[in-house]
């Protein structure tokens, strides 16, 4: 979405105390399944947003991927995934997403590319989705996120920073750090700059370059930006592999 | 939708009917406009989307009209979205006409073409700050309370990033009137400044009570244009020559504004002036309109203006 003013957004409005999260999932919980469960099962339907767009390229761009994972994030603050199937609203969240950042969207499209993806593989197990559902599931995403569909990136940050710290040649690693932070909670609790910030430190440390000359010389709040950088290596150590489809639909199965 | 009771059809949006409502449990009044959804087919429609999320964007700000919220409900076993809005009781161009139309009716008093060019234009530079173009200003778009004399821009954000409506909902040709040149000359990417050539048209039809440019085909229009402005050169507008729809065109000199608006003051006459800068990469930005001299007096309702502007927006924006 083109918009100017992050903080007169509601985006900003919708950034969350962290301690907020601990609240969520209740009936998850209550049903059996533990907090690293509930995270595997969300990074699980990120990876599938992610695999999805990238089936069918000419049909979404990162930056749909990167709002249709907020959506997805922000629908799962107040409902449960025994309420409603995550791997159902991923798409839903996707379709919803392409239409908000006025990229081609088109229902029919998004079936055939998941038709295909989910015939092999890691997908296989995906349960069957209908176009009625997709439709109400864009419905209810809709309401829960009180129609709040303007998310900013923090991708046109990261290039900005990137730039001006001269470090342009870890472009290509930031950037995947930052894809792969959509799949924590981060981008529910700082705002896109922290997380670009974010990135950059995680991207420097892997590829041995020192941003810390760079780092002093902002006047972001440096505790928030090492809180993001702590998580995204947490995220790292846990899921090497990704989450296993096997396990995420073993849990799925347990709550519904 | 039972907390609304509506009362009568007040007109026809982009997408679907428009009504006035009561809300029951506090009475007070509301306009619903109603959005149906292709259900077997897409969906939500995404320009209603776009409004949705542009308004709630935009919406803070005392001269963009209010979404209150938005309802989802069945209506003859197919879904219908309710955009709910403020209501106001007029729009500009109906506040125009009431006190006789054209060049011998009542003149909109001095103070209130100021008023309301200092509202719309805030209104706009609101809209400009967030990214977002209107696209299709015109008076009919602007609510007016008559009360509170205030100003509020509505129908934001419709149409795509680069296109403009032809033809409305209702397939009524869509008023040309207020379409800055480079648009009607097939330019195929624009800037907010074609907001601004609609607000200098809205400005002017203020203090003449009579539309200024009331062309009905685009050729007409610009010719409406060049006859008042001169025909562009390339020397004051580089490019123009170039873009899609130019052609040689008789060669107008321009008139002078001055004795065009002779009941308008030196300073207005300056600003609209610089809003109808042909160049649009020269045209005068709504925020620099702002601190334009023609704004500067403490006329009566500028204070009042910016103390009705929400609070954290004064507070940002200092």
């Amino acid at each position: 979405m083109v918009a100017a003013d992050f903080w007169s957004s509601s985006h900003a409005r919708w950034l969350l105390a962290p301690e907020r999260l601990q609240e969520a999932h209740a009936q998850d919980l209550a049903k059996g399944l533990s907090r690293e469960h509930v995270h595997q099962v969300k990074a699980f339907v990120v990876q599938y947003i992610e695999d999805l767009a990238k089936s069918s390229q000419s049909y979404v761009r990162r930056r749909v991927v990167a709002t249709a994972c907020v959506y997805l994030r922000r629908f799962y603050v107040r409902r449960c995934l025994c309420e409603y199937d995550p791997r159902s609203v991923a798409p839903a969240c996707l379709y919803l997403a392409a239409k908000a950042e006025e990229a081609q969207a088109q229902a029919k499209a998004l079936f055939h590319f998941m038709k295909k993806l989910n015939a092999s593989g890691r997908y296989q197990q995906m349960p069957a989705l209908e176009m009625k559902d997709l439709l109400d599931l864009e419905m209810a995403i809709m309401e829960e996120l009180d129609f709040n569909l303007v998310v900013f990136s923090p991708y046109q940050d990261l290039m900005t920073f990137l730039k001006n710290a001269g470090m342009l040649d870890i472009a290509e690693c930031a950037w995947a750090v930052l894809n792969d932070s959509y799949r924590t909670d981060e981008s529910l609790v700082h705002p896109p700059y922290i997380i670009a910030i974010g990135c950059m430190v995680v991207a420097a440390a892997l590829t041995d370059r020192n941003l810390q000359p760079w780092l002093e010389g902002l006047t972001c709040d440096l505790e928030e930006v090492y809180s993001v950088t702590q998580a995204l290596f947490e995220m790292y150590e846990s899921y090497r592999e990704g989450p296993a489809p096997d396990a995420v639909h073993r849990y799925m199965q347990l709550i519904l | 939708m039972d907390q609304y009771e509506k009362l009568e059809k007040i007109g026809e949006g982009t997408y679907g009917k428009v009504y006035k409502a009561r809300e029951k449990n506090t009475g007070r009044l509301v306009a619903l406009k109603k959005t149906r959804l292709e259900m077997e087919e897409e969906g939500v429609p995404s320009t209603a989307l776009r409004e949705v999320s542009l308004l709630q964007m935009l919406s803070e700000s005392n001269h963009v009209v209010k979404l209150l919220c938005v309802e989802h409900v069945e209506e003859h076993s197919k879904p219908v979205l309710y955009l709910v809005f403020e209501y106001l009781s007029t729009d500009l161009k109906k506040y125009m006409d009431r006190t006789g139309k054209g060049a011998s009716g009542t003149p909109v008093p001095k103070k209130l073409v100021k008023s309301f060019m200092y509202q719309l234009v805030k209104g706009i530079a609101h809209c400009h700050k967030h990214g977002v173009m209107h696209r299709d200003l015109k008076p009919q778009n602007l609510l007016v309370d008559d009360t509170r004399e205030c100003l509020k821009i509505a129908d934001l954000g419709l149409g795509r990033a680069f296109s403009i409506p032809i033809k409305s909902y209702t397939h009524e040709i869509v008023t040309l009137w207020y379409r800055a040149p480079e648009v009607l000359l097939g330019a195929t990417h624009y800037s907010p400044a074609v907001d601004i050539w609609s607000v200098a048209c809205i400005f002017a039809e203020l203090v003449r009570k009579v539309a200024l440019f009331p062309g009905d085909c685009e050729l007409q229009q610009l010719l409406h244009i060049f006859k008042l402005l001169g025909t562009p050169s390339e020397d004051e507008w580089p490019g123009v020559t170039k873009l899609r729809d130019w052609h040689e065109f008789p060669n107008w000199a321009p008139q002078d504004l001055a004795k065009v608006f002779p009941a308008l003051e030196p300073a207005g006459v300056d600003l609209m002036a610089r809003m109808f800068e042909y160049d649009p990469a020269k045209r005068i930005s709504a925020k620099e309109a702002l601190a334009h001299e023609y704004f500067e007096d403490d006329f009566e309702d500028k204070a009042a203006v910016d103390t009705l502007e929400s609070e954290a927006i004064r507070v940002r924006e200092g």
